[in-house]
This record gives C-alpha cells, sequence and structure tokens, in this order.
C-alpha cells in the first residue's frame, strides 16, 4: 500500500537538487558549479550535526584500539561533505570534456588489471560504493576499459511521498542513466547472461560488493558488526574462472585515483558452496581495509540505518 | 550427424543436473520459457550454459548469449543442433 502524503519535507533537498540546481548545472560554467557545490557541501556538513554524531558513533568502533580515533570528528564531517560533493559531481561529470578528465585521474595497478584481462577470461572487479566510482568509470571508459555495472531499477518504497514517487524518483533514475551508461538491471530477464557476454568478450564487469542486490545474501563480520553481503557473483567467479581483482575509486571530479589491487588468490574448494563461504569472507576483508584507509570516500557511511544497533565501545 | 531429438533429450538431462531440477519428459512440455526453470536464481543460466558447453564439448560464442537463444527448448535445441552439425562437418 503506497503512501498517501502528497508532499514530505524530506523530499525538499531531492527538488531542490533535482530541479532547480540540476537546470543551473546545465547552463553555468562547470568550474561556477563546482564552487557552488563546495558551498552547498561545506553548508551540508556543517550543519548536519545529528548524521555527523551518528557517523563518529560508527567511526569510534571501526578505529578503536588505533589512533585514527581521535580523529572521528574530523572524518564524519569530511564524510558528509563527501557525500554531498558526491551528487554535485554527478551533475557535471557528463559535461567535463575528455582532455579535462584525463588531466585529474591517476591510475594505480594498471598492470594488475592488464595481466588478469591476459587470460582472456574477462574480469570482475570488486569495489564498495566509493566517491570515485562513477568518475572513474567514465575515465577508464575513455581510456579503453568501459566496465559494465549492475544497477538495480528504483523501487517504490510505500513510505515514499506522491511527488517523490511520481515526479523525482523519475528524473534521478533519468539522470543516474545518463551517468551510468554502461549497465545492466539486475530485474531485466536473462541479465546474468549479459554478465557472462561481457566476461566472454573479455570484458570488465563492476560488482559492488557493499550492496544487497542479490537474491543470495550471506552474513559476514564488518566494522565492528555485521552485515549481508552479495554472494552470487562468486557462483561466477566459481563457475567462469574469471580473475576477481579489487578496485578502490577516491576523490571527485576534480582530481580522483583509481587503485587497481592484485587478483584475488581464491581458496580451492570441492564445491561451489564452501567455494563461496570460504572466499565471500577474504572479499569483505579487503573492503574492510579500503574503509579503514579511506572512511570518508565511503558513501555507506553517511546512512543511518547502516550505522544503528552498534555499540560504542567503553 | 545428431538428430534433434537426441540434442532435445540430452540437453534436457544438462538442465536438470545443472539446476538441479528432478523433472519428467511431460514437465519440458509444459515449460514455455526457458526462464521458467530459474526462478529466483539469477546464476542458473551460467551454470546451464557452462553445463551445456562441457556436455557438447562446444563453446558458445559472446554473440549468442542472448534471451531468443535460451528463450526455449525449441531454440536452444535448434541453436546447439545448427553448432553440433557444424562440428561434425569439420
Amino acid at each position: 500500500m503506497s503512501s498517501k502524503k502528497i508532499f514530505a519535507l524530506r523530499d525538499l533537498s531531492a527538488f531542490f537538487y533535482l530541479l532547480p540546481l540540476r537546470m543551473i548545472a546545465t547552463i553555468l560554467p562547470v568550474r561556477i558549479v563546482r564552487s557552488i557545490g563546495v558551498l552547498i557541501a561545506y553548508i551540508y556538513s556543517t550543519l548536519s550535526a545529528r548524521r555527523r554524531r551518528a557517523i563518529e558513533k560508527k567511526l569510534m568502533v571501526v578505529f578503536k584500539d588505533t589512533e585514527k580515533i581521535n580523529e572521528t570528528e574530523k572524518i564524519s564531517k569530511q564524510c558528509l561533505f563527501n557525500a554531498a560533493s558526491t551528487y554535485i559531481n554527478d551533475l557535471i561529470l557528463h559535461r567535463i570534456s575528455k582532455k579535462d578528465l584525463l588531466k585529474c585521474g591517476k591510475i594505480m595497478g594498471l598492470e594488475n588489471l592488464e595481466n588478469a584481462l591476459s587470460a582472456q577470461k574477462g574480469v570482475i572487479l570488486v569495489s564498495g560504493h566509493f566517491c570515485g566510482n562513477r568518475v572513474a568509470k567514465r575515465f577508464l571508459s575513455e581510456i579503453g576499459f568501459p566496465i559494465l555495472s549492475i544497477r538495480k531499477k528504483p523501487f517504490s518504497n510505500p513510505a515514499m511521498s506522491m511527488i517523490k514517487r511520481k515526479y523525482l524518483q523519475p528524473i534521478r533514475f533519468k539522470l543516474f542513466n545518463k551517468i551510468v551508461q554502461d549497465y545492466v538491471f539486475i530485474e531485466d530477464d536473462y541479465f546474468s547472461l549479459k554478465i557472462l557476454k561481457r566476461l566472454r568478450e573479455n570484458g570488465l564487469v563492476d560488482i559492488h560488493i557493499d550492496a544487497r542486490n542479490s537474491s543470495h545474501l550471506i552474513e559476514c563480520a564488518f566494522l565492528g558488526t555485521k552485515r549481508l553481503f552479495p554472494a552470487d557473483f562468486l557462483r561466477i567467479v566459481y563457475l567462469t574462472g574469471a580473475p576477481v581483482i579489487p578496485m578502490l575509486c577516491i576523490g571527485n571530479c576534480s582530481s580522483f585515483t583509481i587503485i587497481f589491487e592484485k587478483s584475488v588468490e581464491f581458496h580451492k574448494t570441492s564445491n561451489k558452496d564452501e567455494f563461496i563461504s570460504v572466499n565471500l569472507n577474504k572479499l569483505v576483508r579487503i573492503l574492510e581495509s579500503q574503509i579503514v584507509h579511506h572512511p570518508s570516500q565511503w558513501l555507506p557511511m553517511k546512512r543511518l540505518s547502516f550505522i544503528h544497533n552498534v555499540k560504542t565501545p567503553s | 550427424m545428431f538428430t534433434e531429438k537426441e540434442i532435445n533429450n540430452r540437453i534436457k538431462k544438462v538442465i536438470m543436473h545443472s539446476l538441479e531440477l528432478n523433472l519428467h519428459e511431460d514437465d519440458f512440455l509444459n515449460i514455455k520459457n526457458l526462464d521458467e526453470l530459474f526462478g529466483m536464481d539469477s546464476v542458473a543460466i551460467i551454470e546451464l550454459v557452462i553445463g551445456l558447453e562441457q556436455e557438447f564439448k562446444i563453446e558458445i560464442h559472446p554473440e549468442y548469449l542472448n534471451s531468443e537463444i535460451f528463450k526455449n527448448m525449441d531454440t536452444l535445441t535448434a541453436y546447439i543442433s545448427t553448432l553440433m552439425n557444424r562440428k561434425m562437418g569439420e
């Protein structure tokens, strides 16, 4: 049953972002939009005290027994700043010329990707929801490494207001389609066949390991708590033998870094269920390490739903 | 040369083995689209592709990894028959 609300107060920010701000961003020069973005991100990160406190609470668990525990206040503010900046980046990403894009990107470990591709089985890139993902994908596509993204279609949340469901969400969906052009929806028929096709063409497929878009989820210890992680993609790894490379993309449209780690060496097992349960944890540990090193770049950090039920260490 | 009937029977065996299904001959008659067999299992079709390649010792070209070929038993049988007969002719 859908909500009877026509408009909710929390729709205001989405309305402001998707209508006036998005339109302004199509007219104004990119550098001015960036400056506006910095200002908005600064205001948002300064005023959102409740969210900052919630992030700090989580960070205290993540960084207990480390020196970084003294920096939680600063990192929590940076988390919100980066999250808001990512939204602004989405508005200008398609307007940045190839030349400008190539100037502000840096790749580390490209040889790891090239080595993996030499096996001619395609490569599965495993990444988390980090700030630089979308700009990195455009950059990689421009230099000859297009990546197939796995996406979920927008769902109609019963709590959504009518305005959000009918008008705001479709605009956001269209905007996203424009940003991430090479994708497959998990709701599409035969979507995994499209993944196999890309791998067989020796292409790249990106799997967000911190997404829960999978029919098979497994709970793993994660950042001092527990969380569900998708497991089906490991069946694809088991069946196809495609190498898996952890990818980390940090930064924004002005300056970003893409890091390809070495191919993951999976534990060999006698059956696929064992393969999944043994090796998923290995990938989760890699994600955890990326987050610990770049906490303010991981977008789900700002989600309150991720933070709840966490006990602050005494 | 393999007959379509032979190939069809072998495909059925691969389907049952790859997807861990226990179906009878009559059950296949009622299946209009192969995706009915996959249910909520999004990776099942990859299991089927790999199973078919192992059974028939063929490689399905990426161009043919599409919903038209894997639509139903008839389309799949026709495609595998063409591949097998081409292989036999080589």
